[in-house]
């Protein structure tokens, strides 16, 4: 267990300094996780990620590292959100459906600089589950053991899924993208991409 | 391509470019309109083939690059989601006097936030411009703009409320509305009418604004609201007149130049490429497009547009990219009414209104909005509604009534849920704040409440859709929609009060969360059509009246903090309340907030502030005609005046003058159960049982009226008056169903519970039980430590203690009182002093007589200066210290603490009372025991004179008159008539045996003096058997009684011989 967990656990006994600690570290890779699944819900699902590890008692034993349960929590609410938009009882199976095809409405993310929007829209077309292994690669660093263990699949899987998840990201950038230059650009330069937009979204990190 | 650092923002032109507008942002829905503006406006290149679906995307400007997790509204959002998720380590949220409540939506320029209002108490929407996305101009531009607006007050327009600063940020203050916007309204298909008299109202708008000087520069269906909550419920309000600049030339480089189609292309790069036109093209006029400054005719312009689209779901120039669209607007000819149910003479004047050639207009907005009134059918058909259609004051029933003619459902949205007042969020946070306190029934507390909060805004809703649909169908007026609405509003703001501190819950709140939820008033009453009709208390339409709503809703608020036990706070707001009321001038305002401040006052235990508050109320509702106040007003005065302020005389009047007018309410089933309750509590006082119990039981037997805990409250008073009156059995059935009714409609949390148990383990223990009453207690200290009642966690320890002195436990009963003392501030005086007497006694039982003696006289003299010598507090504690004095030694002392005791009593002429039966008997025991003569013949008489009057007390004084005749038996004995005291002491075991345990050592001591007097009587045979029981009880009594023990045996060894 490393330190995070130790804060959820004073947090879960009452101490809110800890929580707030807590909250704070990982408010923004958080926020990023729905701003492109879910923009406009944004900061509410992100209060109802920390209030269900706030709850999450007991489930919290086999955890090795808080990162990876963080994100494991915030997917569920995150389909939880989806299951309740579509007032449906649809099971979700997120290695079909894409948050193109989830969004009530289309997100108001406008971007200026064309590749960072290109990506991003190239993101939302690509499997959720696939998009999720992709943000947490690319945006927030987390290894293939840790993705795993927040998405709840094995290691291996993962990287798998990693390298046709970029395959999917690049077909999808080539549909979308108008200019065979911007194309060329965004696919070559995925991770830099991935990179330049983590800095743009987090500002200091 | 380099990525923009999206903390710079956009840049001026990027800024410009974005409209402000909150059609979107302030609408309940309108998270779900979030399409960006045209896209990609930073790439003209990419332009062209970018599909235009103008109508449908411009809800919201765009957002600037990127979403920046790092700007200043980002860090506020951050700090907004910290302190709901901390709430108690976190100071409000704030900018200038608004506390922020939530996040809204965010613009090119800046963020919308809700806030509260905390100096006007009102709820307000606050756009913060960011200034980093602003150039100086710029926000000079938004301040001016923003002060033009606060020169406008229309219905039919948002109010600007103040222009201020905050952290160097310029902040707009507007009035906060709730609805839809146009855009989205139109969404579904309306009949024509309805359109047209929905934009009218919106013309009007504008109407005034131009009347002010000030131009909107970008009227679309997104910058006007349809207005779905509260009284106003379908008025229309035109917002963001934020590119407004009264009548100022847009600047010099476009101005006048004439606009050839060949450079319409190049205009619509312009528009979005540099941002150098503001405003919206897709219902731009022609010259603001050609970059001719804006004015009344170009509004006019935009809004047929708007209207246009309403009517046929198209624009009346169409393009299928900017470029065509701005070529269109040049140079096109508006299309032929395309088929539909719109009659011609509403295109035609739409037709006129979109003239390319501004002087082809009509001369005013006012002028379009009179001929789109015009329609001549209508006049015809009603010319009241024709009338109507043009009204702007009061037409917000209006509103309704004129859409429900034509067939639209106006009874769904927003306004009919109870959004942000209680839904799964708010549910969600309960959840949150209830498991974070330590209570530990928290999670049941949660969901009752949750579930009882969903029925109530369940069935709020239920009601509200009702009245509305009746309204429609035509079965109650306008009138009466108001009426209703108010109610309902009433309704909401208590509901709203309640949940707001439930997010906030602490361990108090808590324990009476689910008592609060049970307590909102019942929402019957606003369907109740003749008690709505009948009453005079709404003031006539205009100003006063939203005044006295706002008000009202403050008391429903008020009413709602004190049913959760803030009590301070709604003091505190009923009182604000009230001096508002006061400075209205309106008496029957001033009556029900005099009410409630007294309603409050009481629960506070401010007994002269609650009379003079409620004096008030019943004098402003005497003045207003308000009956029922005044009704309710009495019935709560007479009992602070006969129970707390021991005013019977009072009391007897306010009953007088209550009862007629109660009578009058014969529906009222609160009312009549509060009368009936407080009247049996007054008369419980006088020592009326008899009538006290009918009242009561008159009380309990109402169906409906008061809440969960006040029911008990009644059935705990019947158990007062059973026990007064010695009935204990039916004391104790009483105290259990009181109990019983709270675990089961409240939650087992609710703090009375532990009072009906300590009342039930109080009467236990007087029935001469042992076990049970110790097990009651022990479930008492059980349950959660109330924070919000210390001396409940002290009492049943005390009762406790008491219990374990008897059979001499004495260490168990010190640790229990040492362990209860702890719990109390020295302010406690009347459990201290039980407190302190048991502790004497256990310490003198554990060997320190002198400090058991000191801490004894010490808690007597304190009881007898704070209460006086005949207090109820100073007569127990003096009985308890009476009965053990034996332990705790100077026999003297008690002695003569009785005896002034019993002469106060006989000065009041109460010796024939119990209490002095008690000191009589005890002071007989006292006597006894100094084991004199002349004592003896005193105790005698003392134990006689106790028991006679025992036994002309009605009720159950079994075990009160078997003490007795134990003491007169003893007396016997010492006055050497051993016959007559055998016969007395058997009689008294004969009574009291059925009753107390067969150990208890009491009726062991009874049974060693029978035998004695029965040997000296010569009857050893039948002295034997009572010696044998003794044995046993005292053998199985352990070492304390060892003493006892070795005397029974040489008395069985007498009886024997």
């Amino acid at each position: 267990m490393d330190d995070d967990f130790a804060l959820l656990q004073a947090w879960q006994s009452g101490d809110d300094r800890s929580g707030e600690r807590l909250f704070r570290r990982h408010y923004r890779s958080v926020l990023r996780f729905f701003h492109n699944k879910a923009a406009g819900q944004a900061h509410d699902l992100v209060q109802r990620t920390f209030l269900a590890c706030l709850e999450a008692r007991g489930r919290i034993r086999g955890e090795r590292s808080f990162r990876p349960f963080l994100f494991g929590v915030a997917r569920n609410v995150l389909y939880d959100h989806y299951r309740l938009a579509r007032r449906d009882r649809v099971h979700l199976v997120a290695e079909e459906v894409t948050v193109e095809d989830l969004r009530p409405t289309p997100s108001s993310l406008l971007a200026q600089a064309r590749e960072v929007e290109l990506l991003l829209r190239g993101l939302r077309r690509v499997p959720l589950e696939a998009q999720m292994i992709l943000e947490m690669y690319y945006w927030e660093g987390m290894r293939a053991r840790e993705i795993g263990e927040a998405l709840e699949m094995p290691e291996n899987t993962v990287r798998t899924k990693i390298r046709r998840a970029r395959l999917r990201l690049e077909a999808e950038i080539a549909a979308i993208a108008e200019t065979p230059a911007l194309r060329q650009s965004t696919i070559v330069g995925i991770e830099t991409w991935a990179r330049s937009v983590r800095e743009a979204l987090s500002g200091v990190d | 391509m380099k990525v923009r650092d999206p903390r710079s923002g956009a840049g001026p032109a990027g800024g410009e470019a974005a409209t402000l507008a909150e059609a979107a942002t302030l609408s309940a829905d309108a998270r779900a309109v979030t399409e960006p503006d045209a896209e990609g406006g930073a790439d003209p290149e990419a332009m062209p083939s970018e599909p235009l679906a103008l109508a449908d995307t411009q809800a919201t400007p765009p957002a600037g690059a990127f979403p920046s997790l790092d700007g200043p509204e980002e860090r506020r959002m951050e700090e907004l989601l910290v302190a709901r998720l901390f709430p108690r380590r976190q100071a409000p949220l704030t900018i200038g006097r608004y506390r922020v409540l939530d996040r809204l939506g965010h613009g090119g320029m800046g963020v919308v936030y809700s806030a509260y209002d905390l100096e006007l108490d009102r709820r307000v929407a606050i756009k913060l411009l960011l200034s980093d996305r602003l150039s100086p101009s710029a926000e000079r531009r938004l301040r001016r703009e923003a002060r033009a607006m606060a020169k406008v007050a229309h219905a039919n327009v948002v109010s600007v409320i103040e222009v201020g600063e905050h952290d160097g940020q310029t902040f707009v203050v507007m009035e906060h509305i709730r609805g839809r916007s146009l855009a989205q309204w139109s969404a579904e298909p309306r009949p024509w009418r309805a359109v047209v008299d929905v934009y009218i109202q919106a013309g009007r708008g504008l109407a005034a604004a131009h009347r002010a000087g000030v131009i909107h520069r970008d009227f679309k269906p997104h910058n006007v609201m349809i207005l779905d909550e509260g009284a106003d419920v379908g008025r229309v309000k035109v917002l963001d007149f934020g590119l407004a600049r009264a009548g100022e030339l847009a600047g010099a480089e476009a101005g006048g130049e004439a606009v050839d189609g060949a450079r319409a292309a190049e205009f619509a790069a312009r528009l979005t490429a540099t941002g150098a036109l503001m405003g919206t093209p897709a219902y731009m006029a022609p010259e603001q497009l050609g970059g001719a400054p804006a004015d009344e005719r170009s509004d006019q312009y935009s809004f047929a547009a708007s209207l246009y689209e309403g009517l046929y779901a198209e624009l009346p120039f169409k393009g299928d990219s900017l470029a065509a669209l701005v070529r269109a607007a040049l140079e096109g000819e508006l299309p032929p009414p395309p088929s539909g149910s719109v009659p011609a003479w509403v295109h035609r004047v739409l037709a006129r209104a979109l003239s390319r050639d501004p002087a082809a207009r009509f001369e005013s907005m006012a002028a379009l909005c009179d001929a789109l009134a015009g329609d001549p059918r209508a006049r015809r058909r009603s010319f009241a509604l024709a009338a109507s259609l043009c009204a702007v004051v009061g037409a917000g029933a209006w509103g309704i009534g004129s859409v429900a003619a034509d067939g639209v459902d106006p009874c769904t949205g927003p306004s009919f849920e109870l959004v942000d007042v209680w839904d799964e969020g708010r549910a969600a946070a309960v959840r949150g704040s209830f498991a974070a306190t330590t209570v530990p029934d928290a999670e049941e507390a949660a969901t009752r409440t949750i579930a009882a909060l969903d029925d109530y805004a369940g069935a709020w809703s239920a009601g509200r859709r009702e009245a509305c649909a009746e309204h429609r169908a035509g079965a109650i007026s306008a009138e009466l929609l108001d009426l209703q609405t108010a109610c309902l509003g009433r309704r909401r703001a208590g509901l709203r009060a309640l949940s707001d501190l439930l997010v906030r819950a602490d361990a108090a709140v808590v324990e009476r969360a689910t008592e609060a939820a049970a307590s909102l008033p019942a929402l019957a009453a606003c369907r109740d059509h003749d008690a709505l009709l009948g009453d005079p208390q709404v003031p006539p339409e205009g100003p006063l009246r939203a005044q006295v709503q706002g008000a009202r809703e403050r008391l429903a608020e008020a009413a709602a903090l004190a049913s959760a036990g803030r009590l301070d706070d709604a003091a505190e707001t009923a009182a604000e309340t009230a001096a508002q009321a006061e400075a209205l001038g309106f008496a029957p305002l001033v009556a029900e907030a005099q009410l409630r401040a007294g309603a409050i006052a009481v629960e506070r235990r401010r007994s002269e502030e609650a009379e003079r508050a409620l004096t008030e109320a019943i004098t402003a509702a005497l003045e207003a005609d308000a009956d029922r106040i005044a009704a309710e007003a009495l019935a709560r005065r007479l009992y602070v005046r006969g129970d707390r302020l021991g005013d019977a005389a009072g009391a007897a009047a306010d009953s007088a003058l209550a009862a007629p007018l109660v009578a009058r309410f014969a529906g009222d089933a609160y009312l009549r159960w509060l009368y009936l309750n407080n009247l049996g509590v007054v008369r419980l006082i006088g020592r009326e049982f008899d009538e006290a119990r009918r009242l009561l039981e008159e009380a309990s037997a109402i169906e409906g009226g008061p809440n969960p805990v006040e029911r008990a409250g009644t059935l705990a008073n019947l158990g007062i008056v059973a026990r007064q009156t010695r009935d204990l059995p039916a004391a104790r059935e009483r105290f259990q169903a009181a109990r019983l009714h709270v675990e089961r409609e409240v939650g087992p949390q609710h703090p009375l519970i532990a009072a009906f148990l300590l009342h039930e383990a109080n009467i236990l223990a007087e029935l001469g039980r042992v076990e049970e009453p110790r097990a009651l207690l022990h479930d008492l200290l059980e349950r959660p430590g109330s924070e919000s009642a210390a001396h409940l966690g002290a009492w049943p320890r005390i009762t406790l203690a008491r219990l374990e002195l008897a059979p001499r436990r004495y260490a168990e009963a010190a640790a229990l009182t040492e362990a209860a003392l702890r719990l109390l501030e020295p302010a406690d005086v009347a459990p201290r002093v039980q407190g302190e007497v048991v502790a004497a006694i256990a310490r003198a039982g554990l060997g320190e007589v002198d400090e058991g003696r000191a801490l004894r006289e010490a808690a007597l003299s304190r009881a007898e200066e704070r209460f006086g010598v005949a207090s109820v507090t100073a007569i127990s504690a003096l009985l308890v210290a009476a009965r053990y004095a034996e332990v705790v030694g100077d026999l003297a002392a008690v002695e003569a603490r009785l005896r002034r005791v019993l002469a106060a009593l006989a000065d009041e002429g109460r010796l024939g009372d119990a209490s002095a039966a008690y000191l009589q008997r005890a002071l007989a025991d006292v006597l006894l025991a100094q084991r004199t003569r002349e004592g003896a013949r005193e105790a005698l008489t003392l134990a006689s004179a106790a028991a006679a009057t025992l036994r002309g007390l009605d009720g159950d004084n079994a075990l009160d008159l078997g003490d007795a005749e134990i003491s007169r038996g003893r007396a016997l004995l010492d006055a050497e008539e051993p016959k007559a005291a055998a016969q007395a002491l058997l009689a008294a075991i004969d009574r009291l045996a059925p009753r107390l345990d067969p150990r208890d050592p009491k009726i062991a001591r009874a049974r060693v003096a029978a035998a004695t007097a029965l040997i000296i009587a010569g009857r050893s045979p039948e002295a034997r058997e009572l010696l044998g029981d003794a044995h046993a009880a005292y053998s199985g009594a352990g070492a304390a009684f060892a003493a006892e023990l070795a005397h029974v045996e040489g008395l069985r060894r007498r009886a024997r011989g």
